[in-house]
């Protein structure tokens, strides 16, 4: 795929969105987002390749505002005829529009933009032999071991900018790789998983990914039935994330703001105007969760691209000392509300602290507990507790007397993150864990009080 | 105002309703950049560059020493409104989308490239990205593919039949209509009894409308070219009940959901005819009585069944998740063994049918010819309560072969192949699903009369494991039977079960005049896609259910 391009220089997106800006006549204000990308992947099953290849996009969205009104019309061609459907898109929803009060793409910040390095050329390079080297000594390995193996490389490379008719430009590059990899045994009566992502391929070790999911296929075969109950579990950092992800995807919400509901709400004020739990206690005290685009083991593109926003993501601390400190909001609240044109995005990417304890450790000084791999399949079942429910997946054991004693069939569990990070009793060294959707470092975590409400006899 | 409004005024259930402002909300009509309305050519395949690319990337990836290839061509209209009452349009987008995927089987080994571009250098590029890939992509100890009997080589052009095509529709017309359902349910509240004084107000919430159209031109190495058109489309209306208590309730209106529809979808709904009934809904929900835990005859509507189905058996009987193929992504399933389990493994009551089909009137899932060049049938995948079928593609079918061999069937693919579009590689994705209805011809209402204590279960949701070997479901409302008489809501109550035994502890289903047909969104694969698929289903009638409490911790 060398003779052509992977993605699109910030010099590229200037001259298409030239083009557009040319094109799109009449007045009003143009605004270009680019989102152009490399992605190759090799994805495999019983220990074969079974979809591998290449795929180029660029998609490019056209907002046309007239009148105090947007409207936004997209295309992933870049050829004259496609672009001016595009526009035309755009202007035919104009009409329909009341101007929207919000509405402040007037308002450009002069912030520094953050610059995170999140480039990889080794990554970039990843082609199809060098993804087929990286899969398949782990494969050989399953099968030598007498299991089937599955799993998924993807690497891609984006060059995305946001570029308006005032020569506003904001452009970013940045590479990602993801590895995961699941070994089941022949009879189906065991699974391990192990999975990571990184910008930078060199730091995702497929042999160590490998041996850790064989091992937990190995370790999780002919599992026995327990009751179903309140555990002390030891969860890995993987588990911690799913869980504790449920919580935080809700720290933008505006409705807590606008005196609705959540876990973040405190109600409403004697004004009528929606109160926040800011200053509150709602996670243990050695907890702090932060986000930070600079962050060198959890860096992320300081923009948020799912909103309409072009100011730089910049470093926010959500929770500190388990005390909620910020919550997300975007630049129309910031402006109508806050009288400042700062919007404090919160784009999917969080780094928990931890303590120096080892998973092993943890294990050792427990009398009874389950250790938990990750979970699947999780469900909210209520918005204001974050109350969900999912179950335990690829490896579930029980400790006794600080030893793994044996593997335990899955259980489905009913649980908040925030009743579970309030009932920490130990913290692990946090690492980075697989989240292709936006880095996610988290300690593991030893917690009390864990409530299992049945079996989930699945492998 | 557009005609279509007006129409559906005085021609809908609520014609009664004559009082709304003769003028469309949105203004008039003025476009910018000098460009008239209808400058998107009416179908990809006007284009002769779409044939032309397949042909000539077919050619370059046969040189190139594919022993099979198949090139898709794709272009994907969407439009999506979503409007809320007295506001501007929360959202309105359009997107027109293209692909072009080359898929190719080199000494038994899949290789595949895509892109949006449609030129003559692209198609040569591509066709030899999807060689090279194939090439690199073989483990030195992976036997290599073989596929199913190539199926007839398939010509034609098929196009989905719907009333309306909705890119031809207008969003103005779209808009009005979905605002007309405001002034249709402040007219239904005013005209009808007052408010109940412990609820704030009553409302419309929120309307959208969302619509694909998917061409997709499909050219392989057997000889095979089709250009085929289908429309997805979906839409909201859902009313909100307050209290004075900061509780809401919300309804959202029936036969929404995705379906292989035009525009003619949000009228067939008829929503003004709904909202007296969701009205009720929404106000009994402020009267609900705690659950008591226990086992429960459950009488479960066809909508509640058709989720079951889709989330149980639907998913189970999908063969690339048996054997594997999706242990790293979405689960597997507990049909683990498929040829021990063929013929032999009772899943259900021996009056429980279920067949797959890509025809279904509606159906979500339509094709006339899937994305392997196959013209899918329907098809049997559980009959007299025993798996007897599952969903394949050219890949999977081989797996089968002592199975169809035992019963002189040749091994054949049955049209469960799809990609999200062309820039996506081709997987086995669910086709649409048929519960076969009961010889009684029995309805809902007649199941509730017939139970002396039980529970009436409505819009079920469910939550799995990642191989259905046990669930948990929610209703989006439950109500208590006595007597053969539906009672209060209740609160907070939910269903746990093991997939068999549920399917076994059928004891009564709802006749051919019960079955309603839903749509479902299923994401599945790595790179992730997501598609859609319709369930027809009846009613059910299940002893012994497990009702536990959702809140409740352990």
């Amino acid at each position: 795929m060398s003779d052509v391009p992977k993605f699109m220089t910030l010099d590229d997106c200037k001259a298409l969105a030239q083009r557009i800006i040319g094109m799109a006549t009449g007045g009003g204000e143009t605004r270009v987002s680019i989102d152009s990308s490399w992605t190759g992947n090799t994805r495999w099953a019983r220990n074969r390749v079974i979809t591998g290849g290449d795929t180029l996009d660029h998609v490019v969205t056209v907002s046309r505002t007239i009148l105090g009104k947007t409207a936004h019309g997209t295309t992933n061609r870049r050829d004259d005829q496609a672009l001016r459907e595009a526009i035309q898109r755009a202007e035919s929803f104009i009409p329909l529009f009341g101007a929207d009060p919000e509405d402040v793409a007037g308002i450009t910040q002069n912030q520094p933009f953050l610059k995170p390095n999140l480039w990889s050329e080794a990554t970039l390079n990843l082609e199809a032999t060098e993804r087929h080297d990286a899969v398949a000594p782990v494969v050989e390995a399953a099968r030598a071991a007498g299991f089937l193996s599955a799993g998924y490389l993807q690497v891609s490379a984006h060059g995305r900018a946001v570029i308006d008719d005032r020569e506003l430009a904001r452009y970013y590059q940045y590479t990602q790789a993801e590895y995961s990899v699941t070994v089941r045994n022949a009879t189906s009566t065991g699974s391990g998983w192990a999975g990571v992502d990184y910008t930078e391929w060199p730091r995702i070790k497929p042999d160590e990914l490998g041996a850790k999911a064989i091992a937990k296929c190995h370790a999780s075969a002919d599992p026995v039935a327990i009751e179903p109950g309140r555990y002390v579990v030891i969860l890995e950092p993987q588990a911690v994330a799913d869980l504790m992800d449920r919580a935080m995807d809700k720290i933008s919400p505006r409705a807590v703001y606008e005196g609705g509901n959540g876990p973040y709400s405190g109600g409403r004020g004697p004004d009528g105007a929606g109160r926040t739990k800011i200053g509150q206690q709602l996670l243990d005290e050695r907890i702090t969760i932060s986000s930070d685009p600079m962050d060198p083991d959890a860096g992320f593109p300081p923009l948020d691209f799912g909103s309409d926003d072009i100011d730089s993501v910049t470093a926010t601390t959500w929770f500190e000392h388990g005390v909620l400190r910020n919550l997300g909001y975007d630049r129309g609240y910031a402006v109508r509300s806050l009288h400042s044109p700062a919007p404090r995005p919160y784009v999917g990417s969080w780094r928990m602290s931890g303590g120096d304890a080892t998973l092993e450790e943890m294990i050792a000084t427990t009398k009874r507990a389950l250790l938990v791999t990750r979970f699947s399949g999780i469900h909210e079942i209520d918005y204001q507790s974050v109350l969900c429910t999912g179950t335990t997946r690829d490896g579930l054991w029980l400790v006794e007397n600080g030893k793994i004693v044996k593997p335990v069939k899955n259980l489905r569990f009913t649980e908040s993150p925030l009743f579970a990070f309030n009932n920490v009793e130990m913290l692990g060294k946090p690492e980075r864990v697989y989240h292709p959707n936006g880095p996610i470092v988290a300690p593991p975590t030893r917690v009390r009080d864990f409530s299992f409400t049945s079996l989930a006899d699945a492998v | 105002m557009s005609t279509n409004r007006r129409q559906f005024l005085t021609t809908g259930a609520m014609a009664a309703v004559g009082l709304i402002a003769p003028w469309g909300r949105r203004g008039a009509l003025v476009r910018w950049s000098g460009m008239l309305p209808g400058a998107l050519p009416d179908r990809m395949f006007d284009d002769p560059l779409v044939k032309t690319c397949a042909m000539r990337a077919l050619d370059a990836a046969t040189h190139a020493g594919a022993s099979y290839a198949d090139v898709h061509l794709s272009r994907d209209l969407g439009r999506r409104l979503l409007s809320a009452p007295g506001a501007a349009p929360m959202d309105a987008r359009q997107e027109a989308l293209f692909g072009f995927g080359v898929r190719t089987l080199v000494d038994g080994q899949w290789g595949f490239a895509s892109s949006p571009l449609w030129t003559a250098d692209e198609a040569d590029r591509l066709a030899r990205a999807a060689v090279a890939q194939a090439k690199a992509n073989r483990i030195a100890s992976a036997p290599p593919l073989e596929l199913d009997a190539p199926p007839p080589a398939a010509t034609g052009t098929w196009i989905m039949p719907v009333a309306a095509d909705p890119f031809t529709v207008s969003f103005e017309e779209q808009f009005d209509y979905l605002d007309s359902l405001v002034d249709i349910m402040e007219h239904l509240r005013l005209r009808g009894a007052p408010t109940p004084w412990h609820l704030k107000g009553i409302g419309m919430f929120a309307m959208g409308f969302i619509a694909n159209k998917k061409e997709r031109a499909f050219a392989s190495s057997l000889g095979a070219y089709t250009e085929q058109t289908t429309y997805q489309c979906e839409g909201q209306a859902a009313i909100k009940v307050d209290g004075w208590n900061d509780q809401s309730a919300q309804v959202g209106a029936d036969r929404l959901s995705v379906a292989g529809k035009g525009w003619e979808m949000m009228r067939e709904a008829n929503v003004p005819e709904q909202l007296p009934g969701m009205i009720e809904r929404a106000i009994l929900m402020f009267n609900q009585v705690p659950v008591e835990l226990g086992r429960y005859d459950v009488v479960f509507d066809a909508k509640s069944m058709a989720a079951i189905l889709d989330a149980t058996l639907g998913t189970a009987t999908e063969l690339d998740r048996a054997i594997g193929y999706e242990a790293n992504a979405a689960g597997t399933s507990f049909l683990t063994d498929p040829l021990a389990m063929l013929g032999s493994l009772q899943v259900a009551a021996p009056t429980i049918g279920i067949t797959a089909n890509r025809s279904t009137p509606g159906g979500a899932a339509n094709v006339k010819w899937d994305t392997d060049g196959v013209a899918p049938e329907s098809f049997p995948l559980v009959q007299d309560g025993v798996v007897v079928g599952f969903q394949t593609t050219r890949e999977t079918a081989p797996v089968l072969a002592p199975w169809d061999a035992k019963r002189g069937q040749p091994v054949r693919s049955n049209g469960c192949a799809s990609a999200a579009d062309a820039l996506h590689v081709p997987i086995q994705h669910t086709p649409n699903l048929a519960l076969q209805p009961g010889k009684a011809d029995l309805t809902f209402d007649e199941m509730v009369a017939g139970t002396e204590k039980g529970l009436a279960i409505y819009g079920a949701s469910v939550m799995m494991d990642h191989q259905q070997v046990t669930g948990l479901g929610v209703g989006t409302y439950v109500r208590r039977i006595e007597k053969g008489k539906l009672g209060p809501m209740i609160a907070g109550a939910a269903f746990q079960f093991r997939t068999a035994e549920l399917w076994k502890n059928i004891t009564a289903l709802g006749g051919a005049r019960s079955v309603e047909l839903l749509g479902f969104r299923r994401k599945k694969g790595q790179p992730e896609q997501e598609m859609v698929h319709s369930v027809a289903a009846v009613p059910a009638k299940v002893k012994q259910v497990a009702i536990v409490d959702l809140r409740k911790k352990a």
